[in-house]
């Protein structure tokens, strides 16, 4: 690798998974409906609604185009987040039975109950004589967006499997078939690129073995969309989250495809109000961040290619530069199977947030969370099996749209620089080069 | 997680003051390490102390968020020129107040005085019997 002779500007934004900056020609875009295209997209009655429909209309049309969805599949949300909940919280309303419900629906066969005065979607339960569908399955990695409505559902009487993955981050497909029961599976969700190590998980072989069981299958694709393909027309795919601010959108903005055919996906809506979005959505539509969510995703789809190229370079780059320098630094998560622009790393005997100080000009995240009880790491480098100390030792780098050749040499040098001084006053380094420490009984 | 922190933990670590090791043959050498499990925290602290009149040099290494970094500088330099009886009274809550250590980090803080307080166990222990007659070393 050359030296740099350019001096990057400071700091350096290297933490593109917690989000990006807003493109300047997505804020283009977005600027007219903040000030006089002002109208509500509900309004049918005059050219300010109208305009302002259209402007949805052609952003509905930018954002399923980039999944190859048809523009009646698309949601808009408030988020990924809220995606996601609709997604599973809808589905498991739309086909799931919990199990106080069963418990009614039981009563009610056996004569117990009038089944008149059971509510309506129960009532077809009554008659049929099938097992009860009330299981989700997902993965222990997922981002807490789905795991803690998986959560909230099993604690109103849904069953659900988390799924374990091995080092690598990597989900087995046997494993998640073997989750799946054809008779009580409603939906699997499994995101398509993790938002901490950057593992793209097989989602297309996941989605064909949830067809072929007659599960819905949802991902998570906040970080995938626009750094990979994902095309619905080819990919089992039932539903799939989107969110503005990780691909150069606004925040506060996102949206959920939701299969229109074979299968039609039904799901219960978990906002009431005025019936926007073919009413699983209600709500007046924020505009101009939709407008920028559909120029986000307009120019993704030009530019992914390349700019994909461009970012696995330069993460090669910061890895080499890393290894060139530094001993006992270890990937987590898969190197190969990984979004172009994550790293995520453990430089052993440092710790994470004391490393993350040191680089004042850069911005990157660590693997860890201090509370005044305890330091706890990041539940995904946890499911790893990585150990405590490797993932409090561990740092994220994120590469994105603005990342330079320069700006990668300068975090190189910054990272020797201040990896080294940290060992330099850890014991843990002290004792593998002196010998042991004697520490004091806890 | 990083935060914003005070600037008196950010200049300690940034400087780094008292980080480092004691020639451990030196008289009056005493070390002792602490460690905190539940927040992955650990401080070694190293002194020298010819007589219980006076500390004249201690060092740290330590192992954590940039407060236990911060606290273990402080407790060190606080120890310097003290008394061994003085410093054995050095409080936690002295520490936070002069670092300004945010509430959830007062574990730092504990660890550091707890680090301290072995380092003159270990100094009491060895010189029991006056300097002279004591073992320096690891």
């Amino acid at each position: 690798m050359s030296s740099s002779l350019v001096a990057p500007r400071l700091p350096i934004y290297l933490d593109h998974q917690a989000t990006t900056p807003i493109d300047p020609r997505v804020r283009a875009a977005m600027l007219p409906y903040l000030e006089d295209r002002f109208g509500n997209a509900a309004s049918t009655s005059h050219r300010f609604g109208w305009i302002a429909e259209e402007a949805v209309e052609k952003a509905r049309e930018q954002v399923a185009g980039l999944i190859g969805a048809s523009t009646s599949e698309i949601v808009f949300t408030s988020g990924a987040t809220e995606a996601n909940n609709l997604a599973i919280v809808g589905a498991a309303r739309a086909y799931g039975v919990p199990a106080h419900e069963q418990a009614l629906v039981e009563a009610a066969r056996a004569g117990a109950v009038d089944a008149s005065r059971l509510p309506e979607r129960l009532r077809e339960w009554v008659s049929e004589a099938g097992v009860f569908r009330d299981h989700l399955v997902t993965v222990s990695t997922e981002h807490k967006a789905v795991l803690d409505p998986i959560a909230a559902l099993t604690a109103e009487g849904y069953a659900s499997t988390v799924l374990g993955v091995p080092e690598s981050g990597l989900l087995d497909v046997e494993a998640f078939d073997r989750a799946l029961d054809p008779q009580r599976t409603i939906l699997a969700s499994v995101m398509a690129a993790n938002n901490e190590i950057g593992v793209l998980q097989p989602i297309e072989a996941l989605g064909a073995r949830a067809r072929a069981k007659g599960v819905l299958f949802h991902t998570d694709a906040s970080q995938a969309l626009g750094k990979i393909d994902l095309d619905v027309r080819t990919m089992p795919i039932d539903l799939l989250s989107i969110s503005g601010h990780k691909l150069y959108g606004p925040k506060g903005v996102g949206a959920l495809y939701v299969r229109r055919k074979a299968p039609r996906v039904s799901l219960v809506p978990l906002v009431h109000g005025g019936g926007h979005e073919r009413g699983l959505r209600s709500g007046t539509l924020d505009v101009p961040a939709i407008v920028g969510l559909g120029e986000a995703c307009a120019i993704a789809g030009v530019e992914r290619v390349a700019e994909g190229a461009r970012l696995r370079a330069l993460r090669e780059r910061l890895l080499a530069g890393v290894r060139a320098r530094l001993s006992h630094v270890e990937v987590n998560g898969d190197l190969e199977r990984r979004l172009p622009g994550n790293l995520n790393l453990s430089f052993r005997y440092v710790e994470g947030e004391a490393l993350i100080h040191a680089l004042k000009d850069v911005a990157v995240s660590s693997g860890s969370a201090c509370t005044s009880a305890l330091r706890e790491p990041s539940h995904v480098l946890r499911a790893l099996g990585v150990g405590d100390d490797r993932a409090h030792a561990s740092i994220r780098f994120g590469l994105g749209r603005g990342t330079t050749e320069e700006e990668i040499d300068f975090v190189v040098e910054a990272l020797a620089d201040r990896v080294t001084k940290l060992r330099a006053i850890s014991p843990e380094w002290d004792a593998l080069q002196r010998g042991p420490v004697r520490w004091e009984a806890p | 997680m990083s935060r914003r922190l005070s600037e008196a933990v950010r200049a300690r670590n940034e400087a780094l003051p008292w980080a480092g090791h004691i020639d451990a043959a030196a008289p009056g050498f005493a070390a002792a390490a602490a460690v905190d499990e539940a927040h992955a925290a650990r401080i070694r602290l190293q002194l020298r102390a010819p007589s219980s009149e006076r500390i004249e040099e201690a060092r740290f290494l330590a192992f954590g968020c940039p407060s236990v970094i911060a606290c273990a500088s402080w407790v060190a330099e606080r120890a310097v020129g003290a008394g061994v009886a003085a410093a054995r009274d050095v409080r936690a809550e002295a520490v936070v107040e002069a670092l300004q250590v945010e509430p959830d980090r007062i574990y730092a803080a504990e660890l550091a005085v707890r680090a301290l307080g072995a380092a003159i166990a270990d100094w009491e222990g060895r010189y029991a019997n006056g300097v002279d007659a004591g073992r320096s070393g690891e």
